[in-house]
């Protein structure tokens, strides 16, 4: 409850800045004045606030507020931000060097706001996981299940069930158990293969006789182990590049911003 | 509500959050706690580190238990052996490696940035979008100076510190926007601001102040939005920033038509409903507007709509005829006027040479010409004060003592006149004109004025006044005689002081000059002037009586010797010399007879209280010049104060000026409605008066002093002709959803004092 008053009150607070921007743009542009600026100073001085978490981060002695705090802080005032953006900017842009600083603003502006809704997101379905895992050690997993899964089908062999089972691991499971997910995969995981393979599985049962059908449930519960694998290392490695992405565009973002301001009142004749 | 997360099993400890790097092995899920040192050096090969027993390192067998992870794991048989392994080759930490990222991508943009910047094409790269078409020809220029910074003051160097952006602009706009210097609204000077603020003031009783402030060409005008951008496009928002009486749209507040759009006075005196009822009906004609108003091989700022597309065309059919019979004998510009030589109840008259031709009592006319070169000799005044109004000499006072003062005063003054013109030429005439025009004005004279008055001059033959001289006043003239013995003598000319054979030998005469080395000159005179006989006809042929008809039917001047006048013979319609006397003649009423104020008390229907009020049809100038000019054309003498000479022709707009209300015919003209003119404009129907009764003797109510009050009071009618047009006629069309309405699709922004003087 707390954490969804601080959220109500912080989304207030943005949707506030907003409104309170969006009308003294109007006013300006009401009474000739140059809007521009007043938005381009709205997103510089906000941007600038920004990189206020980058710092926080750098300072990691000093007692100055929980990190997540400065999060929620850089959460919202991205938000605003981003909505300042799109008032400052003309449409469609033009100029190489604007498309280009305007694009790299979108980026991070989208791929934060992204972040942030996964940032929410993610915890809830990696919480659908029984065990987690960190990402680092998910390969070794996944060979290890593998390395099981390729074992219980050469047993199912043995057991005298025939080639059922060995054949339908060889054509459908080894593929899944031993290549890694497609793009589209790790960019939308989805349990669609997950519950395609088990019904294939469930199907082979009035084949197999009782050993033959305890090596398939062997091997339904290792699929459901590698998907879960899959699945986290999918979500965890979406949102670390996500941040990659997010963060590595910062000061080149900074130094176009700067180049941008410098130009205009260059140009303006103030400078 | 979401269910609170759960704490889960998690397979191994997270190893230090802050570290740069991470052990090699934690990507196959075997990775140490303690992990690398800052610089990246795996745990195990630390100096600084306590070593296993026997020194050996964790890529060998040792027995250490409690340093060494890796040999706790290596416990567990099911893992790789260590063997299998191999040495430990430590990771970035994942944020170690964003920010690497993020420095090499900041150094990346920064090394992008600065190459840009050298290459020469980096002004294509850092300009914000593509000048519009107009614009777009400065970036192609070659030198850096003539590029960006045509526009923007401190892009480069070469331009003053402190120069505005406006003052760039103007270097190129201020041919077509001479006011736009001023940088206010509309181009319009404080004082003009004010006034017209002040009038909606008081209309809507409105006490806040209105803020009229400095204006620039950026506020409206955005470059860099691309080459199909309109530069001139601006929003209702833009114009409502500023103006105080804000609206929504034309149907919804916007301010009532004020006689749109017949506000400017009328130079031509046409009447329209009188042509259509009379002069068209009664000849079965159809009274089409297209005849006088379209001209569809020109196109103006109207379309093809124009005031009027000229006399040949709109009016020469009925009236070329009637003009050219109203000037078929000339017109008497100076006329002798009929003298009693002597009286025998008065000493004094004493005109004994005063021509035979011109002895039947005192009778004839002064003409307006003519009186007003004779007012610039001192000593008419008194005499020309006496004169009627008409100018007859036979309303003079019955009092034979007046009368004959002022017939001997016109008789030396007008042979003055003539000697004068004959000895000094044209320059006698127009100093003439000069002197009357800069009396009755009271001032220095316009350049127009002056150059007015040397259209006057133009063409008058100084051989013709030589010829009156001689043959009406003779040799030496008992005139002159009188003069020289008593009469004081205002002018000194040369024709009353020596004989006027020596007229030409004088050194003196202005016509020679000091051209002694001229042979035609210098040589005598073969016989004296005087017996010339420039009417002598060859032997053995008799020429006919001069009539200006026949013998100067293309127009010009000739001596009339029957009636001694020296007439002109007029070109017909538009005859320059007839147009500047009318002008003239407009010019010095204006300022004779109009004090400012007196205009506005004359309406309709109102009686004019005036000490001496006289007939409009005995003052309008078409008596003083034939032909009628001013039946038709409305010379608007009052405006004549300023620069602005008279128009003859219909008011049109002026290429230079722009309008503050701008309108163009050809698009609506497209709409089967409007092609009927009527929808908009309509004939006032309930007026007192039609134009021609103006004119007529018989109007009782009518009554003014001059001519330039007729003019105001013919232009006054005019203007009621028409119904103004109404908002609503416009707004059928023009209204959100349908046509434009937007404030400046009928509106022009730049107007300066000349596009917004409908204000005055």
């Amino acid at each position: 409850m707390k954490e969804r008053m601080r959220r109500t009150l912080s989304m207030t607070i943005t949707l506030l800045a907003v409104g309170l921007t969006a009308s003294a743009v109007q006013s300006t542009r009401d009474h000739l004045g140059d809007a521009s600026t007043l938005t381009g100073w709205t997103l510089l001085v906000s941007t600038a606030a920004l990189y206020l978490l980058t710092a926080r981060k750098q300072f990691i002695a000093q007692r100055l507020g929980r990190v997540a705090i400065w999060l929620q802080f850089h959460v919202y005032l991205g938000t605003f931000a981003s909505i300042v953006f799109l008032m400052h900017i003309g449409w469609p842009v033009r100029g190489l060097f604007e498309i280009a600083l305007a694009t790299c603003f979108a980026i991070v502006a989208v791929s934060g706001i992204v972040l942030g809704v996964m940032s929410r997101r993610t915890p809830r379905k990696l919480a659908s996981i029984p065990v987690d895992h960190r990402l680092e050690q998910i390969p070794v997993l996944r060979a290890a299940v593998a390395r099981e899964a390729h074992a219980a089908a050469l047993a199912s062999a043995e057991l005298g069930e025939g080639a059922t089972l060995a054949e339908y691991y060889q054509q459908r499971l080894l593929p899944f158990f031993q290549s890694p997910r497609g793009w589209l995969y790790h960019l939308l995981p989805s349990g669609i293969e997950r519950r395609r393979l088990l019904r294939e599985i469930d199907d082979l049962q009035r084949y197999l006789a009782e050993p033959g059908n305890a090596s398939r449930s062997s091997l339904a519960a290792m699929v459901m182990t590698k998907d879960d694998l899959d699945y986290q290392y999918a979500l965890q490695t979406r949102l670390r590049w996500l941040v990659a992405l997010h963060v590595s565009l910062t000061w080149g973002l900074a130094l176009m911003i700067g180049v941008h301001v410098v130009l205009v009142y260059r140009f303006q004749g103030a400078l | 509500m979401s269910a609170p997360l759960r704490m889960k099993q998690t397979t191994d400890a997270r190893p230090n959050p802050h570290a740069k790097w991470v052990c090699g092995y934690g990507s196959i899920g075997l990775g140490c706690t303690e992990g690398p040192d800052e610089k990246g050096a795996c745990c195990q090969v630390r100096t600084d580190r306590v070593r296993p027993v026997d020194n050996a390192t964790c890529h060998e067998e040792c027995s250490c238990r409690h340093a060494c992870e890796l040999a706790k794991l290596r416990r567990v048989p099911e893992l790789p052996s260590h063997v299998e392994l191999g040495p430990c080759i430590p990771q970035r930490a994942d944020w170690y490696w964003r920010q690497t990222l993020m420095l090499n991508v900041g150094i990346l943009t920064a090394g992008l940035l600065l190459l840009c910047m050298s290459l020469p094409q980096r002004e294509a790269i850092f300009v914000p979008g593509a000048l519009t078409k107009k614009h777009a020809q400065l970036l192609g220029n070659h030198l850096v100076s003539e590029r960006c910074s045509l526009c923007h003051p401190s892009s480069h160097s070469g331009i003053a510190a402190g120069t505005l952006q406006d003052e760039l602009c103007l270097t190129c706009h201020t041919q077509h926007l001479p006011d736009a210097t001023l940088r206010s609204p509309h181009d319009l000077p404080r004082a003009q601001l004010v006034k017209l603020t002040s009038k909606w003031k008081q209309t809507e009783a409105q006490e806040e102040p209105h803020e009229i402030r400095q204006t620039n060409c950026a506020l409206c005008h955005i470059e860099h939005h691309g080459a199909a951008f309109d530069l001139t496009a601006s929003s209702d928002a833009s114009c409502q920033s500023c103006h105080q009486r804000k609206f929504p749209s034309l149907a919804n507040g916007h301010p009532q038509f004020e006689n749109y759009p017949y506000r400017r006075p009328r130079q031509v005196a046409f009447d329209h409903s009188a042509h259509e009822q009379k002069h068209f009906g009664t000849k079965n004609q159809k009274f089409d507007c297209g005849g006088c108003h379209v001209d569809q091989g020109k196109s103006g700022d109207l379309g093809s709509v124009f005031r009027t597309v000229g006399f040949d065309r709109a009016c020469g059919g009925c009236h070329q005829e009637a003009i050219q019979a109203a000037t078929v004998n000339g017109w008497a510009l100076l006329q002798l006027p009929s003298l009693e030589p002597a009286d025998p109840q008065s000493e004094s008259f004493g005109l004994s040479d005063w021509p035979t031709t011109a002895r039947f009592g005192v009778d004839g006319e002064i003409s307006v010409p003519m009186r007003l070169l004779l007012a610039a000799d001192v000593e008419l005044h008194v005499a020309l004060a006496q004169l009627p109004a008409s100018g007859k000499l036979s309303e003079v006072s019955d009092d034979l003592q007046v009368r004959a003062a002022i017939a001997r005063s016109l008789a030396l003054g007008i042979h003055r006149l003539v000697t004068e013109v004959a000895a000094e030429g044209q320059a006698a005439w127009q100093r003439r004109l000069n002197t009357t025009a800069t009396n009755a004005l009271d001032r220095d004279l316009l350049p127009h004025e002056k150059k007015l008055i040397e259209a006057l001059s133009q063409g008058i033959p100084p051989d013709l006044f030589r010829q009156m001289e001689l043959k009406w006043f003779g040799n030496s003239s008992a005139i002159a005689q009188h003069e020289s013995r008593g009469v004081a003598r205002p002018m000194q000319l040369a024709s009353q002081l020596m004989p006027a054979e020596q007229l030409l030998t004088d050194d003196q005469d202005s016509l020679l000059g000091d051209a002694t080395d001229d042979d035609l000159l210098s040589q005598p005179l073969a016989e004296p002037l005087s017996s010339i006989e420039l009417e002598i006809p060859p032997a053995g042929k008799t020429l006919t009586k001069l009539r200006g008809a026949v013998h100067v039917a293309a127009g010009g001047w000739y001596l009339d010797h029957e009636l001694l006048a020296l007439r002109y013979m007029p070109r017909g319609h538009a005859d320059p010399t007839l147009a500047a006397w009318a002008e003239f003649i407009a010019l010095i009423d204006a300022h004779t007879h109009i004090d400012e104020g007196e205009l506005g008390q004359v309406e309709f229907g109102h009686v004019a209280e005036r000490s001496t009020p006289h007939r409009l049809s005995n003052l309008t100038h078409g008596v003083a010049v034939p032909g009628g000019c001013t039946q038709c054309h409305l010379l608007h003498s009052e405006l004549n104060t300023t620069e602005e000479p008279v128009r003859w022709t219909s008011w049109q707009r002026p290429q230079s000026v722009r309008q503050f209300t701008k309108f163009d015919h050809t698009p609506h003209l497209t709409l089967p409605v409007l092609t009927n003119c009527r929808y908009c404009h309509l004939f006032q129907k309930d007026r007192p008066h039609s134009l021609r009764q103006l004119f007529d003797t018989n109007s009782q109510e009518l009554l003014v002093t001059s001519p330039s009050m007729l003019t105001h009071t013919v232009g006054k009618y005019l203007e009621s002709e028409f119904i103004g047009m109404r908002l609503d006629q416009c707004a059928a069309c023009h209204r959100p959803g349908a046509a434009d309405d937007g404030c400046t699709q009928c509106h022009n922004y730049h107007v300066g004092s000349q596009g917004m003087n409908w204000s005055k």
